[in-house]
């Protein structure tokens, strides 16, 4: 029986494990971390056996539930209680590789930013989303998704220039209430 | 003849001082024959416009030497360079290949694609031979780039 199911993963596993991966160490800043969300994320795939009309559609169903594992895991007690990075630690960087770009200072910052702003970001810059994709993946509006990315990019050149956001920027307020209504997704 | 009379002669053949709403108006050969500017001003309007004119037709060309082609969307795994500008709000991928073959200089050419985070997506085509290194869009110089890779 399990033998049955884990067939059925091994196909979309072996798809879409890597992009899934990059998506949840985004989020997570930890390899340990991340790969417990990828795993999660397939164990709901098989127990829900969703149907999907296209390729693209799986993707997205598949990033869009390890983008909610992360904000359910981020908004739980424990993970409240123990110490969570803003920054990527060090010793997990050399855990994050991408396929044909090359990892620079910037895309560290990106992944410091709240995830309202982080993930599309992420996605548009380094996965190569476009903004129709990123919407669709979010289930936001083409113009909320401009509106982030354009604000995340504000609130980066914020922090790399000042070392913080200037005060009554609201950026960090306004991503977090923002980054709330994601997690309602 | 005096400035005056020319200058009245020059607004009645052009029919300047018969129209409705110019009644009031100031009439070209009220202006004072010492001042005599009418001309000079209208050649030098005109000749501002033709500088602007020329000057934004040069920072066109400068601009791209290239031309805009459809978007291919061509995915990061198929590009030979891609830049990615966060600070900026762009992506430019860029993929060196063969010119078509009705091309008669026959070399190569670098297809290039930008995207901005307002959902825009332009491609251009250069080919080998017109890229200039000190071209002054990103495009050009990411064109430039491709062409001078090592190992190519």
């Amino acid at each position: 029986m399990l033998r049955g199911k884990e067939k059925e993963a091994e196909a979309p596993f072996a798809k879409y494990k890597d992009i899934l991966y990059r998506v949840a160490f985004s989020n997570m800043k930890s390899k340990a971390d991340a790969e417990d969300v990828v795993q999660e994320a397939f164990c709901r795939y098989l127990k829900a056996k969703p149907s999907f009309d296209s390729e693209n559609h799986e993707k997205a169903w598949f990033i869009r539930v390890v983008i909610n594992i992360c904000y359910d895991i981020q908004k739980s007690a424990w993970f409240s209680r123990t110490v969570a990075f803003d920054e990527v630690p060090e010793c997990e960087m050399k855990h994050f590789h991408l396929p044909f770009v090359e990892e620079d200072e910037t895309l560290w910052h990106v992944m410091e930013l709240p995830a309202a702003y982080r993930n599309p970001l992420y996605l548009f810059y380094y996965e190569d989303y476009s903004i129709k994709e990123i919407s669709q993946v979010m289930d936001l509006g083409e113009g909320a998704v401009k509106t982030r990315l354009r604000r995340g990019r504000e609130l980066m050149k914020e922090r790399i220039l000042y070392g913080t956001e200037r005060k009554g920027m609201g950026l960090t307020e306004r991503a977090l209430k923002e980054g709330g209504k994601d997690a309602d997704l | 003849m005096r400035i005056y009379e020319w200058n009245k002669g020059v607004a009645d053949a052009k029919g300047m001082n018969k129209g409705p709403g110019k009644i009031n108006g100031k009439k070209s050969y009220d202006i004072p024959a010492e001042s005599g500017r009418v001309r000079q001003e209208e050649d030098s309007f005109r000749s501002s416009l033709q500088r602007s004119m020329h000057v934004r037709m040069e920072t066109n060309t400068a601009l791209k030497t290239g031309k805009e082609v459809s978007v291919r969307e061509i995915p990061y795994s198929e590009c030979d360079m891609v830049e990615i500008n966060v600070l900026e709000g762009y992506v430019l991928k860029a993929r060196r290949e063969r010119a078509g073959e009705g091309d008669e200089q026959g070399g190569q050419q670098v297809y290039v694609e930008k995207k901005n985070d307002e959902g825009e997506v332009k491609a251009y085509l250069f080919h080998g031979s017109q890229i200039r290194q000190d071209g002054g869009d990103e495009m050009e110089r990411m064109a430039y780039a491709v062409m001078n890779q090592k190992g190519r």
